[in-house]
């Protein structure tokens, strides 16, 4: 296992600097002065001046890469152009909101849809009329339209769930879930549908295969071919495939956040964007990509438990 | 000359035999395609959106113009989709901004196609640093967000959607890559288009004509998908107020501002979600519909599954058998008849068999491939594939109708009573268990063993199908067991349970020719350990004579003859029984040509009337023809299919 997370970790730091690197193009490629793009109407010469030496686009190109890399290196992912706050110190806070919100999404998804994927798989027939187009539904649906309509139903009318705000899980587990079971709702209900499809077509696939079949002559009941061993060989596939899909979630969360005013990175990044605070946008790009490979680290472990043949290779 | 003998650039060497995965054209596939309901809609949906949203300024009112009388209305005639806070058309409001919303999903998708399929394409061709590097730049763009990214490019690049638009078609190119380099590489290693480069194509031309045919269906439905992703994208961009600054109609910006109105016009939400939603579903749908037309549809194999009812025949009336008397034999098959039973005329593929077995005996059912003898077995394990029942015929085991019994009944004595061995040893094993746990669970069913006994039976078990070190084996996975091991632990499962009758299919056929003499011994000396009977599937006369006592020969789904494995060995009475005994490898004369039966065996739309094996007989006669041949009894105790019988002698010479 060991040996599997160091590898993991020996291919993660290219690829973090490379999506470092990427962002810091960004800042390259910008058409005429990016000071001046994020001054905006503000712009004077000397604020442009000042703003380009507080970039650094003063120093030739390989000092200004070599600065932002050491940046990096030193943990702080960039200073913010506002108020000069370190973009670590300013995602300390807010990580927690949208880890919360995308890793439970992400583990509601894998459980609902994979539950979905083989009931409909044992059954067919009708239920496997439904799904698809019930599941094609699920996909079209905007998270934030659905978190809207979810606000208008449930908080609005019932008074069932809140609608806004965010309670630290250290503070109460109770209150933290239930403060985030609309949000997660909202944001699941497109991947829930993706998994189901995805459990159903692998799940079909297994149960055809030799092994099934030598399972029902022995004996084995229904219910312990169905969810012991089909399942497991079935979710092999479907675990991979979360972990593509946990970037999109990661990135669904910042939309999300923004119906239920959860005070994630999500507002970070916005109130970043809309102000030109460029360096705060490229340190969460980073810091994200770092999140997507953990959570990737985690989901392989996860298959070497999974299966004996990944745990070999 | 020699420039005649040069390959010529107009002409594709395929060589013979390889075969060449050439996908249907395009205008099939749009044909079949048409003919879907769903991808009819889609399509009319995707284009009169598109249509209407460009001829918003001819067809629609003005979007900034509110009608303060009528504000957040819901629908009216004047106002099809109801008018929002500042009472302006909603309708006209949405076909203005649907532009904005199909120009950026198309950007989205040509940009991550163009991007994908070409660095794909060459990666797959020149392989080395070039594939490693592109592959590297894949995994990149596959962990960076996309909503975050499309926020730093807007942040840099000036408030345009199109530009985030741009950025995310170019982070969603990696699964195109992925499409395009993967069939890439597969067909560069198939023969033809190596012959297709020695012959002078460019490789431009092999792109052209060999792969991109081959890829286009998943490229098209990646890139629904793709169209699908790209709008919700752009939608939800302009949700958090990144599109164009107010008034400007966007579809994600209109769902925003019902967002903030939806305690007094709660309405406002539902015509532009909608409109979002069914635009992505038309995407999708068309994805799907597109996915379908690639063949048939993964049969269902989890039909097995569904909870089904006892076999169609069994609900009908029939008179109790009386209950079977001391010495009955423990199986008897009578009359049985398979079909798959689909929406066309029934398939018979086990036709009128009748078998009999005894306890400790060994009975080998014997025939050539599709002969129906494993269909015969699987019907008596209640296990025939899905599509397929039993019309006719009973099946009795000890004091059961298993014919008649539903599936949970079926279920309690599968692995107690009556067990089975297939013929590929390993597939059979479940790969993400230890051996050890696949014996136990039978165990702990079947012997109601605790968790510590179940694991020293387990042992047990193995050691007694001669597995030696039986306590690593136990810990070992199917994947790192050879054949011959893998037979022997899928023979130790189906003995957990102590059943009356193994049902051994083709044991040995996959195995190697050493390990199937160990294999056949096991069998033997098991069946002399605990008596149980054997019913053996096999198509190898050389099986038959060191294990089974009594024969029965499978012809075309019927039983052609009937007889101890003595008397078929010295005289078969049935043309085909001992056309198949000569054309045996062990059983030819060295030196002479192995004799062979002419001909196939005819399909079920091509069985002649009479006689089914006519066609291919020496001793065939007009009788033969005239009508269906019953199981005759031309000695005492023998049973053939043939009305020739006594001239078999003459055919041998």
């Amino acid at each position: 296992m060991l040996r599997v997370v160091g590898k993991r970790l020996v291919v993660a730091i290219p690829l973090i600097v490379a999506v470092a690197s990427i962002s810091f193009l960004f800042l390259q490629i910008t058409p005429g002065s990016p000071a001046s793009v994020i001054l905006g109407t503000r712009a004077t010469p000397e604020g442009i001046r000042e703003l380009d030496h507080k970039l650094g686009l003063d120093q030739p190109l390989p000092t200004q890469y070599g600065d932002y890399l050491s940046e990096l290196v030193h943990g702080t992912l960039g200073h913010s152009l506002l108020n000069g706050q370190s973009v670590t110190g300013l995602l300390a806070s807010r990580l927690q909101v949208t880890l919360s919100l995308a890793i439970l999404a992400t583990l509601v998804s894998a459980v609902v849809g994979m539950w979905l994927g083989t009931f409909v798989a044992t059954r067919r027939g009708w239920y496997d009329r439904v799904l698809t187009p019930v599941s094609g539904l699920g996909l079209a649906m905007p998270s934030f339209w659905l978190g809207t309509l979810l606000v208008l139903l449930l908080a609005i009318h019932t008074h069932a769930l809140p609608a806004t705000g965010y309670v630290p899980i250290e503070r109460s587990v109770v209150q933290w879930a239930y403060h985030l079971v609309l949000p997660v709702v909202a944001l699941s209900a497109a991947l829930v549908a993706a998994i189901a499809r995805q459990t159903r077509v692998a799940m079909i696939e297994e149960l055809g295969r030799d092994y099934v079949r030598a399972l029902r002559a022995a004996g084995v009941p229904r219910r312990s071919i169905v969810w012991r061993h089909a399942l497991r060989n079935a979710s092999i596939p479907v675990v991979t495939t979360l972990g593509l899909q946990f970037v999109g979630v990661l990135g669904g969360a910042v939309i999300i956040e923004q119906v239920f005013s959860l005070p994630g990175v999500g507002s970070l990044v916005l109130q970043a964007a809309n102000s030109h605070d460029v360096p705060v946008v490229q340190g969460v790009v980073v810091a994200s990509a770092v999140v997507v490979l953990v959570v990737n680290l985690v989901l392989d472990l996860v298959l070497m438990a999974l299966s004996p043949k990944v745990r070999r290779a | 000359m020699i420039s005649e003998l040069e390959p010529r650039a107009d002409v594709t060497v395929i060589p013979g035999g390889v075969p060449v995965a050439q996908s249907t054209g395009a205008p099939d596939t749009l044909r079949r395609l048409l003919r879907r309901p769903t991808a009819v809609a889609s399509l009319v949906w995707l284009v009169g959106i598109t249509v209407a949203s460009f001829l918003a300024p001819l067809i629609a009112v003005d979007p900034q113009q509110g009608d303060l009388d009528r504000l957040g209305q819901g629908p009216t005639w004047s106002h099809l989709l109801g008018t929002d806070q500042l009472g302006r058309d909603i309708l006209s409001r949405l076909l203005h901004g649907g532009v904005d919303a199909i120009v950026g999903a198309a950007l989205c998708v040509a940009v991550a196609v163009v991007l994908g399929v070409s660095a794909g394409v060459v990666a797959g061709f020149a392989g080395g640093v070039v594939e490693v590097l592109a592959s590297f730049v894949s995994d990149v763009l596959q962990t960076m967000p996309g909503v975050i990214v499309m926020l730093l490019a807007l942040s840099l690049l000036g408030a345009d959607l199109n530009i985030g638009m741009i950025v995310l078609g170019v982070l969603l190119s990696a699964s195109f890559y992925h499409l395009a380099r993967t069939s890439t590489k597969a067909i560069r290693r198939e023969l033809f288009v190596d012959a297709a480069s020695v012959s002078g194509l460019t490789p431009a031309r092999i792109v052209v004509s060999h792969i991109l045919p081959n890829i286009r269906q998943p490229i098209v439905v990646q890139a629904t998908v793709t169209a699908a992703v790209g709008l919700l994208l752009q939608a939800g961009l302009s949700f958090l107020g990144q599109g164009p600054p107010p008034p400007a109609p966007e579809w994600g910006s209109m769902v925003q501002e019902g967002a903030q109105q939806i305690f007094e016009y709660p309405w406002m939400i539902f015509p532009s979600g909608g409109v979002i939603i069914v635009t992505a579903l038309a995407f999708n749908l068309l994805g799907d519909a597109v996915n379908d037309t690639a063949g048939p549809q993964t049969a269902g194999a989890g039909e097995a599954f569904a909870r089904r009812r006892p076999p169609r025949h069994a609900r009908l009336e029939r008179p109790a058998s009386a209950p079977p008397d001391a010495d009955a034999p423990l199986l008897e098959v009578e009359g049985l008849t398979v079909a798959f039973t689909g929406e066309d005329d029934p398939v018979v593929v086990v036709d009128d068999v009748g078998l009999s077995l005894r306890a400790g005996e060994t009975l080998a059912l014997v025939g050539e491939s599709g002969s129906g003898k494993t269909m015969t077995a699987l019907a008596i394990m209640g296990l025939l594939p899905p599509g397929a029942e039993i019309v006719a015929g009973r099946v009795r085991f000890a004091e059961h109708e298993l014919d008649r019994l539903g599936e949970a009944q079926l279920a309690r004595l599968r692995g107690a009573e009556i067990a089975m061995i297939s013929q590929e040893p390993v597939a059979a094993l479940d790969p993400s268990f230890t051996v050890g746990s696949q014996i136990r669970e039978p165990l702990r069913r079947h012997a109601s063993l605790g968790r510590e006994a179940a694991s020293r039976r387990a042992i047990e078990l193995l050691e007694q199908v001669g597995i030696p070190q039986a306590p690593r084996v136990a810990r070992a996975y199917p994947h790192e067991l050879s054949g011959g091991m893998a037979q022997r632990v899928a023979i130790a499962i189906a003995l957990a349970g102590r059943p009356r009758l193994l049902i051994a299919d083709e044991p040995t056929t996959a195995l190697d020719v050493t390990v199937q003499a160990e294999i056949l011994d096991l069998l033997r000396d098991l069946q002399a350990q605990t008596g149980v009977a054997l019913l053996l599937v096999t198509h190898d006369w050389g099986v038959v004579a060191d294990a089974a006592s009594r024969v029965a020969v499978m012809y075309a789904s019927q039983i052609v003859e009937q007889a101890t494995a003595a008397e078929v060995f010295a005289r078969p009475l049935h043309p085909y029984s001992a056309a198949l005994l000569r054309a045996t490898p062990s059983r030819a004369r060295s030196g002479a040509a192995l004799p062979t039966i002419p001909g196939t065996v005819p399909p079920v739309s091509r069985w002649p009337r009479g006689c089914r094996f006519q066609n291919r007989c020496a001793l065939a006669s007009d009788d033969c023809g005239q009508a269906p041949i019953p199981l005759l009894e031309p000695e005492p105790g023998r049973r053939s299919r043939c009305i020739h019988t006594e001239r078999l002698g003459e055919g041998r010479r």
